[in-house]
């Protein structure tokens, strides 16, 4: 009898154990009074999402991006995660941030929604090839609002550069088109580099478009333009031609020429429109890590054939 | 017991023959380091160099940094994918490496977390020996394992090791044919 | 706690005729003697429950963080207590020292074994004689024949080696690795007799009986003749106060530790108080049995060498192949699983071939077969082999302790702080003295396996002017291993 005892003690215990442990390692975060909403980066999708990850889908699929939803005046508790790599966590218009998100930790701010309105988050810690897509929505309802307003412009989802673009006669100019979407310029200077893509206090206010950079070259006819571009798939020295100048104004195209690869290589911090004001969040990255002389020759060659000349 | 003497019944005066034993391999082993510290240890004169470091997950490239004793090392440190760090073992020194950036943060973690933001740091390669730079910023999943080797010859250690191993069989095989002539007599 | 049905009896006295004139025939010094109350502690039935339980209770934890956990590796506690805390303990303390008592409390088979005894704690008596002393639940067959050896276990471990990269870094493939072990010892718990899968199957098993051998504890009889006489043999068939040995060993003539589980059983069964637990020196035992047990050795070895590469070395593109699955390299993956399984199963036991037939030339031996002289140097590799692998997981510790003490506070890795440890910042302890551990490990390791092998040659050979030539050759290549690891660890 006290065999039994003891063996249903023993069965108890162990049930007892395994299911408690269970049930107390899914802890409610704490709220502190506050509507809590949980974001977590992931680096392969390019995104904060509000969807659980763990061990059991991360490595399975996808997850959506999140949009953040609150009311005027309401405050609430944002927990941020990283799923992988350090991501980070900036909102420039309601004075949120920049934060770094490390893995493996969780880093708690509160979001006020100071006025009705779509605001962008950002993460601002470079975190792999789809960095550059990694945005949200912010959505503050104004009162008695209900949540029916459009979607701020928002950038595409990342493109792991898989996609192949409608083909050109020049293969430079297709080259330049893929590390276009592929390595996320699209994501701040728009689609085809027609820009507009909102950059809060920058001096400019928004991104600069770059399909005008045939321009910026000092390049004014289609000729021109046409002879540069039929260099630069040839793969030619632009620097060091062996016949003379192909056109007037070749000297002031190549000082131009020579900055602004530069620029893509080093980059360039923007400058604020306020001084007091926060960082404006998007910044021209330094690409010459990741890009070589070839692709950036390629990336210009793209961006001249975007030039609208019949306007 | 060493590789010679031991575990066969001894013979009498076996407790002689194993201290004997004993100390004809220790001798080996000592023998044997001592001469890979002397053969081993010869450096160039110092030198600067400058050096380029790339991290990406999970590796540095280059993945191994081999100097001499005094050597000034002048660090580059560049992240390809995703923030990293890189912290040297040995030297006091730990990185935070953005992607994309000019500039990486350093600070000392014996000191009080102080960034500072700079170009490139100097490294004073002052101590031989073999220190691992880790990654120390969580960079995905083989984080814990991403690491490189800074090697400043003379590397004692290995040259101490290495000499110690050969002397170890040196003297085992010394030992154990003696006492296997003595045995046969 | 004594099981109830079971009347506390006294030692009884051992039939004097069986009394053997020199009680203990083997060095060691008896802990149940020398101990006050260790044998009651060994002898008391709910001991194994205990310990299971209490690890049953971590691994709960384990498995629930890795499902529900982050899945980064290095904050979720699932990888850092099973492959920073729970391996170092093994290797480094738990098998050298206290040879399979890691068995004695391992969680794994726990299920499978408590429903066999439908008891966790006591002794699911039976009604016959001698077979059926004890009764058990499930159809109780033998394990096959042909599979009664560790291959099973060799390729189980192989295997997993293979795709070690992705074990240790994702909290859940360790979970579904752990997890299935549960499910699959439970499995065959019903099935075959006893601990079949810890016999044959476990993956780690293979190890700790190989390793167990140099251990510094071992569980065996104090007087054989005493067991020869015995016909009642309650250590092999069971009886009321327990189990017969659930490893399937007879202790009345162990002499490895190989497989013994450490179940403590015997010391529950043998009425007369026989069994006990000897405290020897470090590598007392130097027979490995078999091509199976050999090859284990070179497994380990090899391994050892493969993970100082791919998981402590600074190559990115090795770390590529072996993280295929997040890398994509997909080819380098299959170059490297080829390259790993080809060192531990082709080159690895070549050159020690190569080796051993040398020195059986030189020892002057066609009187000594190849086949007892390859398996019998495989020894060589033991103590090597352990001690590398303590020497490889030593930084482990080092440079990865910090995260023990934040997963402990934060399991999940999701923000909780049960210890306020949780924000402890990852911090090597004294990296840069980690080679300066490793070198002087690493020869102790070649001093043993120098030492021991010797020992092997002189039974194989016979006198030392045979044994020695004959030794030569493998010591040879050992030393050669052991700079090979020199130069991992140190340059
Ligand atoms: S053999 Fe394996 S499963 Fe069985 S007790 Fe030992 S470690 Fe656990
Ligand atoms: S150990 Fe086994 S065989 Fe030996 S005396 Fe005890 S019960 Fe009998
Ligand atoms: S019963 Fe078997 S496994 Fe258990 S301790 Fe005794 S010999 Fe070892
Ligand atoms: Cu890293």
């Amino acid at each position: 009898m006290r065999a039994l005892l003891h063996e249903l003690f023993a069965a108890t215990l162990v049930t007892v154990s395994l299911v408690g442990i269970s049930a107390a390692m899914q802890p409610e975060p704490a709220t502190r009074g506050m509507r809590v909403v949980s974001l977590t980066g992931v680096k392969k999708d390019g995104v904060f999402t509000d969807e659980k990850v763990d061990g059991t889908n991360y490595w399975r699929r996808s997850f959506r991006r999140a949009t953040v939803v609150l009311d005027e005046g309401e405050t609430i508790l944002l927990r941020l995660q990283s799923a992988d790599v350090t991501h980070g966590f900036y909102v420039p218009e309601l004075g949120v941030g920049p934060v770094l998100i490390e893995p493996g930790k969780v880093v708690e701010l509160e979001l006020q929604g100071k006025r009705a309105g779509l605001f962008t988050y950002y993460c601002t810690a470079v975190c792999g090839h789809c960095h550059y897509y990694m945005q949200g929505t912010i959505r503050v309802l104004g009162r008695g609002r209900k949540d029916t307003e459009t979607a701020a412009a928002v950038a595409p989802g990342c493109r792991h550069g898989g996609e192949r673009p409608a083909s050109t006669p020049r293969a430079v100019v297709d080259h330049g088109q893929l590390l276009f979407a592929s390595m996320g310029c699209e994501s701040c200077h728009g689609p085809r580099g027609s820009g507009g893509v909102r950059n809060y206090n920058y001096v400019k206010d928004v991104v600069p478009q770059n399909n005008l950079l045939a321009e910026r070259l000092q390049l004014f006819e289609p000729d021109d333009a046409e002879t540069v571009l039929a260099l630069i798939d040839k793969g030619a020295d632009l620097a060091a031609l062996e016949t003379t100048p192909p056109f007037k104004t070749y000297s002031r195209f190549l000082a131009q020429y020579k900055a602004v690869q530069d620029l893509i290589k080093n980059g360039n911090r923007a400058g604020k429109k306020d001084p007091a004001g926060p960082a404006p969040p998007l910044s021209m990255p330094a690409w010459r890590e990741q890009l070589t002389d070839r692709d950036i020759e390629s990336l210009i060659a793209f961006l001249l054939a975007q030039f609208p000349w019949d306007e | 017991m060493t590789g010679a003497a031991a575990d066969v019944e001894p013979a009498p005066g076996g407790g002689r023959h194993t201290l004997f034993a004993a100390l004809g391999v220790a001798a080996g082993v000592a023998l044997g380091a001592a001469l890979g510290l002397v053969a081993f240890d010869q450096t160039e004169p110092p030198r600067d160099r400058h050096i380029v470091v790339r991290a990406r997950q999970y590796a540095y490239d280059p993945p191994v940094i081999r100097v001499n004793r005094g050597d000034r090392l002048f660090l580059k440190l560049v992240a390809l994918d995703v923030m990293h760090g890189f912290f040297l073992e040995g030297h006091d020194l730990d990185v935070e490496i953005a992607p994309q950036q000019s500039t990486f943060k350093v600070r000392h973690p014996s000191r009080p977390d102080d960034w500072t933001e700079q170009e490139e740091v100097v490294v004073i390669a002052d101590t031989p020996g073999k220190f691992r730079f880790r990654c120390s910023h969580t960079c995905g999943s083989l984080h814990p394992f991403m690491s490189g080797e800074l090697i400043v010859e003379p590397n004692r250690v290995l040259h101490a090791g290495l000499g110690a191993c050969g002397g170890l069989f040196v003297g085992s095989v010394a030992v154990a044919r003696r006492r296997s002539r003595s045995a046969s007599r | 706690m004594q099981v109830a049905s079971t009347p506390k009896r006294p030692p009884a006295p051992a039939p004097a005729a069986a009394r053997s004139k020199h009680p203990s025939d083997r060095a060691g010094v008896d802990l149940c003697a020398a101990i006050p109350g260790l044998r009651a502690v060994l002898k008391w039935r709910p001991l194994q429950f205990w310990l299971m339980w209490a690890n049953l209770v971590c691994f709960a934890v384990f498995i629930n963080a890795g499902l529900f956990g982050s899945p980064v590796g290095s904050h979720n506690i699932m990888i850092v207590f099973v492959w920073i805390l729970w391996w170092f303990l093994l290797i480094a303390l738990l098998v050298p020292f206290l040879s399979r008592f890691w068995c004695t409390m391992c969680p794994l088979p726990a299920f499978g074994e408590w429903l066999q005894r439908l008891r966790l704690i006591g002794v699911w008596p039976g009604s016959g004689p001698a077979k059926h002393r004890t009764r058990s639940l499930g159809l109780s067959r033998a394990w096959p024949r042909a599979l009664q050896n560790i291959w099973l276990q060799n390729g189980g471990f192989l295997g997993l080696a293979v795709c070690s990269a992705l074990l240790v870094t994702r909290p859940i493939v360790s979970t579904v690795v752990l997890g299935g072990m549960i499910v699959l010892a439970l499995g065959l718990a019903l099935v075959y007799r006893q601990r079949a899968f810890c016999m044959y199957l476990c993956p780690v098993s293979g190890f700790l009986g190989l390793y167990s051998m140099t251990s510094t504890v071992a569980v065996r009889v104090k007087d054989r003749a005493l067991c020869r006489g015995h016909k009642e043999k309650e250590c092999l068939l069971g009886c009321a106060a327990g189990y017969g040995c659930p490893w399937f060993q007879y202790v009345g003539s162990m002499e490895r530790n190989n497989y013994c589980g450490m179940c403590f059983e015997c010391f529950k069964t043998c009425p007369h108080d026989n069994v006990t637990l000897y405290l020897r020196p470090f590598c007392s035992e130097t027979g490995i049995k078999g091509v199976d047990e050999a090859f284990k050795a070179f497994i380990m070895v090899a391994l050892a060498l493969v993970y100082s590469v791919t998981l402590l070395g600074p190559w990115g593109v090795v770390k590529d192949w072996a993280n295929a699955s997040e890398s994509g390299h997909w080819g380098g993956f299959a170059l490297y699983a080829l390259a790993v399984v080809g060192l531990c199963l082709v080159l690895f036991p070549a050159l020690h071939l190569g080796a051993v037939a040398l020195g059986r030339r030189l020892g002057g031996g066609p009187a000594v077969r190849l086949k007892a002289a390859f398996v019998g140097f495989a020894y060589t590799w033991v103590p090597l082999g352990l001690l590398a692998w303590i020497a490889f997981s030593v930084p482990l510790l080092m440079v990865n302790g910090a995260y023990i003490l934040s997963a402990l506070s934060d399991p999940m890795g999701r923000g909780a702080d049960f210890f306020g440890t949780a924000t402890v910042a990852w911090h090597p302890i004294l990296p840069e003295w980690v080679p300066l551990l490793q070198a002087p490990l690493l020869l102790v390791g070649l001093f043993y396996a120098l030492s021991k092998s010797l020992q092997v040659s002189r039974q194989l050979f016979g006198p030392p002017a045979r044994a020695v030539p004959a030794v030569l050759p493998v010591w040879g290549l050992a030393t050669a291993v052991t700079a090979v690891f020199m130069f991992f660890f140190a340059g």
